[in-house]
């Protein structure tokens, strides 16, 4: 079951109004959500998503206000009921569990970070911490002891007795990832956690949450509003407008070849030496082989900058053992100059 | 230059003047009557009706606090001043909080109108449902007794408790119970847990004035439970006792009634303070 998708979403549609279920006719004519909207007053806020999330991967989900992408992280565990489709954790559609059975995956299995970090005002950042410890019934003991390893991961420690409002922003949502972290969940929800943040902050805490992946290996579902963000952090990037889902691909995919142009307008700003490799720019093999140096497929062209800026030889590119294309000054030159034109 | 800045001095301290005379005058009306009720209650009887009137007493005495703690009258009217003040606080806070989470949490056909008929009932003067009251109370037979204000007080009451409550529930983040929920916590867990700490402050604010309010209440308590005498609250009371007992002591009696007031004034000024800079989260 290794292979098996941690989350699977299949059709998820949530529409808000009075009575959803009826708007199914519209939907399958494909009318517009602002169409709907006009005959019906109900809003399509998700509109058919379909999607997986391999178990470890760090998954973003980008698009401006409105695009529905907050409502999709909610129907995850439910905080939002899908009006239609099938969102399966673990191989189990979760859209068909009892309250019960509901509860355990959400203490066991997924944990949240809100925008607005969503503390517990009236408790302490180690109670806060260890709030869903105590929901699982663990004893006072081991869920502060617990919440305290949590705390110093986080790089709070001596705060652990503040009040949240006696605490930064920046401080406040490590505490929420924190909270999120202290129940071991398999998968970490993230709704814009660093939004509210100033830029500096949300940029120590994008490497902060980077790092913390690096140890405990979550399964991460990230919303954001932000492009670079999502290039920044993510393994994989959903995007998306008026609550469907406009492109799936990794960054580099994303950047190299937006399907159209509401995607190419984000990628217009794209840190693209630092998001796209050697593979993006490189010629296919063809006739004799050389005995040019290799280097591997996936090298930054960042990387590749500093490594061609002495030397006109060409490279040899590597994927998996196989050589794959070249790459020599030239080309990299030429694909800058194509950006900049 | 010199001069200049001096003239600019000058007007400066003429303005404080006036301000501070202004000030003055503020403070002395507003806090006369309580000062005049305070320094009457440790003068003697016979200080007290003498002529030419004296404002510091000459012979401070604390007779009068001895004879209203003696009267059982004045004690009977205290206790039934707590027990009706405290239940129907309690009453209202438990009717409004439910209420206004229910109103501003979530959405429902009549919503709105049913929250503008709450903040209109606010409006609504208590002579003009008096006389219907009184009959409904008669009718069940409750007139005399406790029972009449406990039951009657929350009308007047919840609207501003639930409205204020409403404003509250508003302003808390969805995250907060979002939070609550997405690591497993059940509706319960959630209510005893999470909703109810959080709501202390603002429920200990929104009480302690309805109490001072309910505390203080006359029009309804003298309508309700004139008699019998064991019935009465202490507005009802010392109205009454006004006829019989000297000025000293029936002042001594509501200095020694004004200080739960003075004292919730004080803790709700800190809460109230406390709450605004802390806001649930920011």
């Amino acid at each position: 079951m290794a292979d098996q998708p941690i989350i699977a979403c299949k059709n998820v549609t949530k529409i808000f109004g009075a009575n959803p279920q009826h708007v199914r006719a519209q939907l399958e004519r494909g009318l517009s959500r602002a169409d709907i909207l006009a005959q019906t007053g109900h809003v399509v806020a998700v509109r058919d998503v379909s999607f997986s999330i391999a178990r470890g991967e760090f998954f973003v989900v980008m698009g401006l206000s409105g695009s529905g992408k907050s409502t999709l992280i909610r129907c995850i565990t439910r905080l939002i009921d899908p009006t239609f489709g099938k969102i399966e954790i673990n191989g189990q559609d979760i859209t068909q569990i009892s309250a019960a059975e509901l509860r355990h995956v959400r203490r066991h299995t997924a944990s949240m970070v809100f925008q607005r970090f969503g503390l517990f005002p009236h408790r302490r950042v180690l109670d806060n911490v260890a709030y869903g410890l105590e929901v699982q019934g663990v004893d006072k003991k081991t869920r502060q002891q617990q919440a305290m390893e949590i705390v110093q991961m986080v790089g709070l420690g001596g705060w652990e007795h503040y009040y949240p409002h006696e605490l930064s922003g920046g401080m406040q949502q490590r505490v929420g990832l924190a909270r999120a972290l202290a129940v071991q969940p398999e998968i970490l929800l993230c709704d814009e956690p660093f939004s509210a943040l100033d830029p500096l902050i949300r940029r120590e805490m994008q490497d902060e949450l980077m790092r913390l992946q690096q140890v405990v290996h979550k399964t991460v579902m990230f919303i954001t509003h932000d492009f670079l963000e999502a290039l920044k952090i993510g393994d994989r990037i959903a995007i998306m407008k008026d609550g469907e889902i406009v492109q799936v691909g990794t960054p580099q995919e994303i950047v190299a070849h937006p399907v159209n142009d509401y995607v190419r307008e984000f990628t217009k700003d794209a840190p693209r030496i630092k998001v796209l490799t050697a593979k993006t720019i490189m010629q296919p093999l063809e006739g004799e082989r050389h005995d040019y140096p290799t280097l591997p497929a996936h090298t930054s062209l960042e990387t590749l900058f500093g490594i061609l800026a002495g030397t006109t030889t060409p490279f040899y590119l590597t994927e998996a053992d196989q050589v794959i294309g070249w790459v020599d000054q030239a080309m990299l030159m030429r694909s800058v100059a194509e950006w900049a034109g | 230059m010199l001069a200049g800045s001096n003239t600019r001095n000058l007007a400066f301290y003429l303005q404080q003047l006036g301000f501070i005379i202004v000030i003055l005058f503020l403070v002395v009306y507003s806090v006369f009557p309580l000062a005049w009720g305070i320094l009457s209650s440790v003068k003697s009887d016979k200080e007290e009706l003498s002529i030419p009137i004296t404002y510091i007493p000459q012979e401070p005495t604390f007779a009068n606090y001895a004879a209203a703690f003696t009267n059982n009258e004045f004690h009977q009217s205290l206790l039934n001043s707590a027990i009706v003040a405290g239940s129907a606080t309690l009453l209202s806070l438990v009717i409004g909080g439910i209420a206004a989470y229910a109103m501003g949490r979530y959405r429902f056909g009549g919503r709105s109108a049913m929250r503008y008929i709450i903040l209109g009932m606010n409006l609504f003067p208590t002579i003009a449902i008096l006389p219907s009251l009184i009959n409904i109370v008669s009718g069940f037979g409750l007139t005399g007794t406790l029972w009449s204000l406990i039951f009657t007080y929350p009308i007047f009451t919840l609207p501003s408790i639930t409205w204020q409550l409403i404003v509250f529930f508003q302003r808390l983040p969805y995250e907060i119970e979002q939070a609550a929920y997405v690591d497993g916590a059940s509706s319960v867990v959630l209510f005893y847990r999470i909703l109810v700490p959080i709501s202390l402050p603002v429920l200990f604010t929104t009480g302690i004035t309805t109490f001072v309010g309910v505390w203080s209440e006359y029009l309804l308590a003298v309508s309700f439970v004139s008699v019998p005498k064991e019935a009465r609250v202490m507005t009802v009371a010392i109205a009454n006792l006004a006829s019989t007992i000297s000025a000293g002591e029936l002042m001594a009696m509501s200095v020694i009634l004004s200080i739960p007031l003075l004292l919730v004034i004080y803790f709700t000024q800190r809460e109230a303070i406390k709450e605004t800079t802390e806001g649930a989260v920011k």
